[in-house]
């Protein structure tokens, strides 16, 4: 029964994520592009973790968690690495 | 059915429902800072519900824990990154007021 | 009763020794979640060495461990983020968009370092309220809420740190 459930819950997800990029189209600004890269993040491990159960594929949880991990990576990558004073005592 | 498959399906059903309320969030609110309110809190339930809900499914401690470690580091990967975009937008706010407030 | 966290005195041999272990334990733990009892001595090495390298780089302060305290909080979080989510949902997916967003300034009351992290970080979870930028060297949060009742969730979350991390908080 969940398992013929699951690739729709996938279908679903990656619809929702092609409206999420409409917000990368619109922008207006470079933050909000920014925004879209987090809900692809955080979507697409829904999407591995449910392809992992439904395909029987063990090896698509650590892509998951790789992705995850790359997730905060590419934040820090946007707003550049940390320079600033007040960063430097936020992150001590 | 068994409850147990009831059980993940609600799960995954509801996790996906709040993956729906932070795209919605993020295309109709007004600007970048509530955009992150909704994609951080609505997208971060989504994926502890998705999580719980395979947790329940497979029910094999190895993968419990994988799943909890994938949540974990999702959490902290979405507050993180809400917190530099928070910051920059809030910084480069002062840069471009008008332009912001034009193409809402 | 408050027990002060042991202060990061520069090259102290046993804030040191404290943080490794930390460390160790955690990248044990964690290596158990992926990996199982497979390969445990490979596994260990790893978690000393990630242990090592962190003390020299990234050594910090260091508190006692409390597990049932940080089961309640926890408990406190999970229950808190998931009413962060419903409420954000419930104002994306009304007919209209009910929301008053607002900049607060908020002082923070609980000790800088982990503390501090931790409220700036999970602020961003709790409903309606967003962690924004840290000013005056940590002593103050902006915080970006939905609507002006929502900053009541800062003070619940530094009263549940303050809690967990046996500190009192600055203004009672």
């Amino acid at each position: 029964m969940v398992d013929l459930a699951l690739p729709g819950i996938a279908l679903f997800l990656l619809l929702n994520l092609l409206a999420g990029m409409l917000r990368v189209y619109r922008g207006p600004t470079l933050a909000d592009r920014m925004l879209a890269a987090l809900l692809f993040s955080t979507t697409t491990v829904a999407v591995l973790l449910i392809l992992a159960e439904w395909m029987e594929q063990p090896a698509l949880r650590n892509v998951a968690l790789l992705f995850v991990m790359l997730a905060s990576i590419i934040s820090l990558a946007f707003v550049g690495l940390p320079g600033r004073e007040d960063l430097e005592d936020g992150e001590q | 059915m068994t409850p147990t498959d009831l059980i993940t399906l609600s799960l995954l059903l509801a996790g996906c429902g709040f993956y729906l309320a932070g795209t919605v969030g993020l295309l109709r609110f007004p600007d970048v800072f509530c955009r992150l309110h909704a994609l951080t809190k609505a997208d971060n339930l989504g994926l502890f519900l998705v999580c719980s809900g395979l947790a329940v499914h497979s029910g094999d401690w190895r993968i419990v824990s994988l799943l909890l470690l994938i949540w974990l580091v999702g959490l902290l990967a979405a507050t993180v990154s809400a917190h530099l975009i928070a910051r920059h937008a809030h910084e480069h706010e002062a840069d471009a007021p008008e332009e912001e407030n034009e193409l809402r | 009763m408050t027990t002060e966290p042991t202060k990061p005195a520069a090259g102290s041999f046993r804030t040191g020794l404290s943080w490794f272990a930390q460390a160790f334990l955690v990248l044990t733990l964690i290596w158990i979640a992926l990996n199982g009892l497979s390969g445990f001595w490979a596994g260990l090495a790893a978690a000393s060495a990630g242990a090592a390298v962190g003390t020299y780089f990234a050594r910090g302060q260091t508190y006692p461990w409390r597990p049932l305290k940080w089961l309640a909080f926890i408990a406190f979080f999970i229950i808190e983020s998931i009413r962060g989510g419903v409420d954000v949902a419930a104002r994306a997916m009304g007919p209209t968009v009910r929301i008053d967003p607002v900049f607060e300034s908020h002082s923070i009351a609980i000790p800088p370092g982990l503390p501090t992290i931790l409220l700036t970080s999970f602020i961003s979870l709790l409903p309606g309220t967003l962690s924004v930028r840290l000013r005056e060297h940590d002593h103050e949060l902006i915080v970006h809420a939905l609507t002006p009742g929502s900053m009541a969730s800062v003070t619940r979350l530094e009263r549940a740190l303050a809690w967990m991390f046996n500190v009192e908080r600055a203004d009672g």
